[in-house]
């Protein structure tokens, strides 16, 4: 199937699906955030934000609008013992990669902008290109704190990429193939013991979890937020960053929320199937249902990551880094090898 | 152990070089020559009849001419009792020294750093008294000895202090800046004071005069206008009240009421 | 091998990293496998030290090698006021040392010059001192069970955490009419009497707070990471606290059960059961565990008050100067943070010859070294939280 975006021009083509690509990008950022600020207020026995809205729409919807229009007129402070460039570089590196995983990620039928063969491969490459931008930033600001926030964060995403992307791997050994549409729509072909439709959740809940863990670690979301503790190292990398760069890495933890639940979704929640089995309209009607969906799985998966925030404390770098080594990623490993076998065996 | 029995312990052990004891409120105050001061803490704390194992805070006390005392305050939670360890620093007011008790309790290392702040006692054999723990590190000067004068006060009396108001005369009329920040704590304090004023009235009729000395020499018009508004309810008060000051001349100290008081603090 | 780098300094309460100060750094390690220790300034700016406490702490990769606080950027020289004032202003002046546990404070004063004075107070004004001192026992405990859990980066206790100390505060407000610095204590008695409906709202306020505490065991010390986090760390022998003068809850949970309220009670504490709850280990959740012990042990304390409080006039009769006699006394109170105290000297006149404070927070912030060293940087957080402290108490 084609993309919905595409069309005779190629230059076209190019314009309309980054336009997309970038309008989504920060709409899901401010929604998702908003949501987080929302819900964990209620979930604290406060009500968030109240004020900030449009006419009489108020529960404090335009928040995060206001929030950046704040963080524009900030002063953008460079330390003066900061490496001016890498320093101002660095939000720029940490918020790319996010943006280019979307390019990947199926949204509905013929609702992506690309359909790669290797779309996970890239998709799970890109999200580890993020970590640069966060030692550039640590090791640029010419700060203690920021140095080791950042090689706390380093040595976090070694630890997390690798049951990511094993848990990743066997979801595309069981579908035959890396393309994230591929896998959707051979994950809603799926009959458990011949008769059963599920999504690949159900036979592989352990590679879920590990998923689900993993990219929580990665996004450093609580309680996995060592890099950025702020009661240990102030705000890690952040530490230094006033205004619009401060921001940039906001938006790429908001985004980054968003893409790695819409990848979630797509390798083990059905992607933007209601139900295991469905099948959707041709055409638009069933490009809009699909968003809908997808996007729903979305925010359900984001909070869920709120709602951890809300409750946990905060781990302790090395108990992360044993829990990655002695659990997840043995974890990880033998999933593969089961799923190998019963690949292998079943047919 | 009671008091008188933990005294009659340190005698027998330190004869002559217990130069006092005595009971104060039930906690037995030992003071003992500079010389044995270690040794005596070392008992308090491993002998079984004492174990006073509980470092409980330092002190030093300006003695005037005498130099200055420093009070250890140690308790047993096994046996319940205290013990006051008081010796008198050798050297007087000018090099006040005493041996360090840091050996025998760790929790002496802050306390006398404090001590040597606050007082200048020199402790021989602490591992480091500087610097300073509590006042910045340039301060100069020993600030709770006695001849440290707390300056804020002698440039603005605190209102009720009678003894103090001559001072604070000489203080603001030396002119300056100084003059006019007198003049108006002066006047907060004592508009802030007026309708609280009882047996102090007389007294504080003192520091109004004080203030409107100051006054005069202020250079903000608005500050002089205040001021002597002030001055003026307070004589007006004043005249009230000394009909009534007459009548309580002769019964020196009296009695207040519960709700009397109420009213004072809340001014 | 190890060669020091730069200059020796004198050991002790040397600064290190003070601009242009030399540092002594040990170099571990041979040829390209040397290490250097880091030298990081934890405050007076951080937020993981409640204010301005500044520790300076060395550390080989996330290792603690060494710590030093640096105290002192909140003094404020209340020894020295105290002598310029009258035992009435002192009593305001007390108040603020350690703003979590005003209404304590200003009781030790009082009870000290009422001793010297040889006052009796009125039962009435006893029994309401002790319920107060236990309101704000379960308010300032309060304050710490709701930063602890946000320096271990759990957010939620904290917002918890306030519902109730707002209306504890409330309660006391309307009693004392003031909200952190009471000032409901006078020498001989109080200010004035409790306003119509207090008994009632205490008697409501006790068993919310009760279930609410619940609610934190189970939050918090019923959380698998907060167990991880915490059980270990910073485990404080009941032989080193006492050598420190360590008090309060952090000498609680090394199994020492000193408490003035039952070893030498005063005020109405030896009319009433005083649960002191203790602990075994002395580690950082041993510690918070007597925390929340403590609150359920004052609510029981406060219901006692409640039944008990006799009717009756709320103030001795004081003379209007008040001077304490000649004479030295030191008094002290288990106040929430640990062991307070009150050193005071009069030669007859109105104001003291000199106070000295006896605060819990100075001895115990002593002994914090002690337990960072060769501890990790995420458990100095943990340590530093549960050692419970306020840094205006520790200064002065």
């Amino acid at each position: 199937m084609e993309s919905i975006f595409t069309f005779d021009s190629l230059l076209f083509t190019v314009l309309v699906k980054v336009l997309v690509i970038v309008a989504f990008f920060f709409v899901a950022a401010l929604v998702v955030g908003y949501l987080e600020h929302k819900v964990m207020g209620h979930m604290q026995d406060r009500t968030g934000p109240m004020e900030a809205g449009l006419g009489p729409v108020k529960h404090g919807v335009g928040q995060l609008v206001a929030d950046g229009a704040k963080f524009l007129q900030k002063e953008d402070i460079i330390p003066r013992s900061a490496d001016p460039w890498v320093f101002a570089l660095a939000p720029g590196v940490a918020l790319v990669p996010t943006l280019t995983i979307l390019v990947v990620i199926p949204f509905g039928p013929g609702v992506w902008a690309e359909n790669l063969d290797l779309g996970l491969f890239f998709a799970l490459a890109a999200s580890g290109v993020t970590v640069i931008g966060v030692l550039m930033a640590g090791w640029a600001s010419a700060n203690k704190f920021s140095l080791m926030g950042a090689i706390r964060d380093a040595a976090q995403l070694i630890a997390y990429e690798l049951p990511l992307v094993l848990a990743g791997a066997a979801v595309a050994l069981q579908a035959g193939t890396l393309s994230l549409v591929g896998i959707v729509e051979r994950q809603n072909e799926l009959l458990l013991f011949g008769a059963v439709p599920v999504w690949y959740g159900i036979p592989q809940f352990v590679g879920l979890g590990l998923f689900f863990v993993a990219a929580m670690a990665e996004l450093n979301r609580p309680p996995f937020d060592m890099p950025i503790a702020d009661s240990e190292i102030i705000a890690g990398h952040m530490t230094e960053y006033t205004g619009l760069r401060f921001a940039f890495f906001l938006l790429s933890e908001y985004a980054g929320m968003v893409v790695l639940s819409a990848l979630a979704t797509v390798l083990f929640l059905g992607g933007w199937y209601p139900w295991p089995g469905a099948e959707l309209p041709d055409g638009p009607l069933g490009a809009v249902i699909g968003t809908v969906v997808t996007l729903a799985k979305i925010i359900i998966l984001t909070l869920l990551m709120t709602w951890a925030r809300a409750t946990f404390p905060r781990l302790r770098e090395d108990q992360l880094q044993t829990m990655a080594w002695t659990i997840l990623i043995p974890l990880a490993l033998a999933q593969i090898v089961v799923i190998a076998i019963v690949i292998v065996v079943l047919p | 152990m009671s008091p008188d029995d933990i005294a009659d312990l340190f005698v027998d052990r330190f004869g002559a070089q217990v130069i006092d004891h005595h009971d104060v409120y039930g906690k037995a105050t030992i003071t003992v020559a500079p010389e044995v001061l270690v040794d005596a803490a070392r008992v308090c704390k491993e002998s079984p009849e004492l174990a006073c194992t509980f470092f409980d805070f330092m002190t030093g006390v300006d003695l005037g001419d005498e130099g200055f005392a420093v009070l250890t305050h140690l308790y047993s939670p096994e046996h319940r009792h205290h013990v006051h360890l008081r010796a008198v620093a050798r050297g007087g007011r000018e090099d006040p020294r005493l041996p360090t008790l840091t050996g025998v309790y760790r929790g002496a290392n802050w306390q006398e750093r404090e001590v040597w702040d606050m007082f200048g006692v020199v402790f021989e054999g602490h591992p480091g008294l500087a610097p300073r723990i509590l006042t910045v590190e340039n301060f100069e000067g020993w600030p709770l000895r006695k001849d440290f004068a707390l300056t804020s006060r002698l440039a603005k009396p605190w209102p009720g202090e009678p003894q103090k108001s001559s001072e604070s005369k000489t203080g603001g009329s030396k002119g300056g800046d100084g003059t006019g920040a007198a003049a108006t704590g002066g006047a907060a304090a004592s508009s802030g004071a007026a309708p609280a004023g009882d047996q102090q009235q007389g007294e504080r009729a003192d520091d109004a005069q004080g203030a409107e000395h100051g006054a005069e020499q202020a250079e903000s018009d608005r500050v002089a206008r205040a001021k002597a508004k002030a001055a003026e309810m307070r004589r007006k008060k004043q005249a009230e009240r000394e009909a009534q000051q007459a009548q309580q001349d002769g019964q020196g100290q009296q009695d207040d009421a519960p709700g009397d008081q109420g009213e004072e603090g809340s001014s | 091998m190890s060669e020091t780098l730069a200059s020796e300094t004198s050991a002790g309460g040397v600064l290190p990293g003070a601009p242009g100060e030399a540092l002594q750094v040990e170099v571990r390690g041979e040829g390209e496998l040397q290490t250097q220790d880091m030298n990081l300034n934890v405050g007076p700016q951080h937020p993981a030290t409640h204010g301005v406490l500044r520790v300076v702490i060395d550390v080989d990769g996330e290792r603690i090698v060494g710590a030093q606080p640096v105290v002192g950027y909140m003094h404020r020289a209340f020894e020295k006021l105290a002598e310029h004032r009258d035992y009435r202003q002192i009593i305001a002046l007390v108040n603020r040392h350690d703003w979590l546990s005003a209404f304590c404070n200003e009781v030790g004063v009082a009870l000290a010059v009422e001793q010297m004075m040889e006052l009796e107070v009125p039962e009435r004004a006893q029994w309401i001192r002790t319920m107060m001192c236990e309101w704000n026992r379960i308010m300032n405990h309060l304050m710490f069970v709701s930063s602890f859990g946000l320096e271990l980066g759990a957010i939620t206790p904290m917002f918890y955490a306030f519902r109730e100390r707002e209306d504890i505060q409330h309660l006391m407000e309307s009693a004392t009419g003031g909200r952190l610095h009471f000032t409901y204590t006078r020498v001989g008695g109080l200010k004035d009497d409790l306003p119509l409906g207090f008994l009632k709202a205490s008697e409501e306020l006790v068993p919310v707070v009760r279930r609410r505490n619940q609610e934190y065991r189970d939050l918090l010390l019923g959380n698998e990471i907060f167990r991880a986090r915490t059980k270990g760390i910073g485990a404080l022998e009941p032989e080193v606290a006492l050598d420190y003068g360590v008090s309060g809850p952090s000498l609680h949970a090394t199994g020492v059960a000193e408490d003035s309220r039952v070893t030498e009670p005063y005020l109405k504490y030896d009319e009433v059961d005083v649960a002191v709850p203790v602990a075994r280990n002395g580690d950082s959740y041993d510690r918070f565990q007597v925390l929340l012990d403590r609150i359920d042990a004052s609510c029981d304390i406060i219901e006692q008050c409640l039944a008990n409080l006799p009717p009756g006039p709320i103030s001795a009769k004081v003379p209007k100067q008040i001077k304490a006699p000649e004479g030295a006394i030191y008094v002290r109170t288990e106040n929430p943070l640990g062991q307070g105290g009150y050193y005071l000297i009069s030669d007859g006149g109105k104001q003291p010859y000199r106070m000295r404070m006896r605060t819990p927070s100075f001895n115990n912030v002593q002994m914090i070294p002690h337990l960072l060293q060769g501890e990790l940087l995420s458990d100095m957080v943990a340590i530093m939280g549960s050692v419970y402290f306020v840094v205006g108490d520790v200064d002065r």
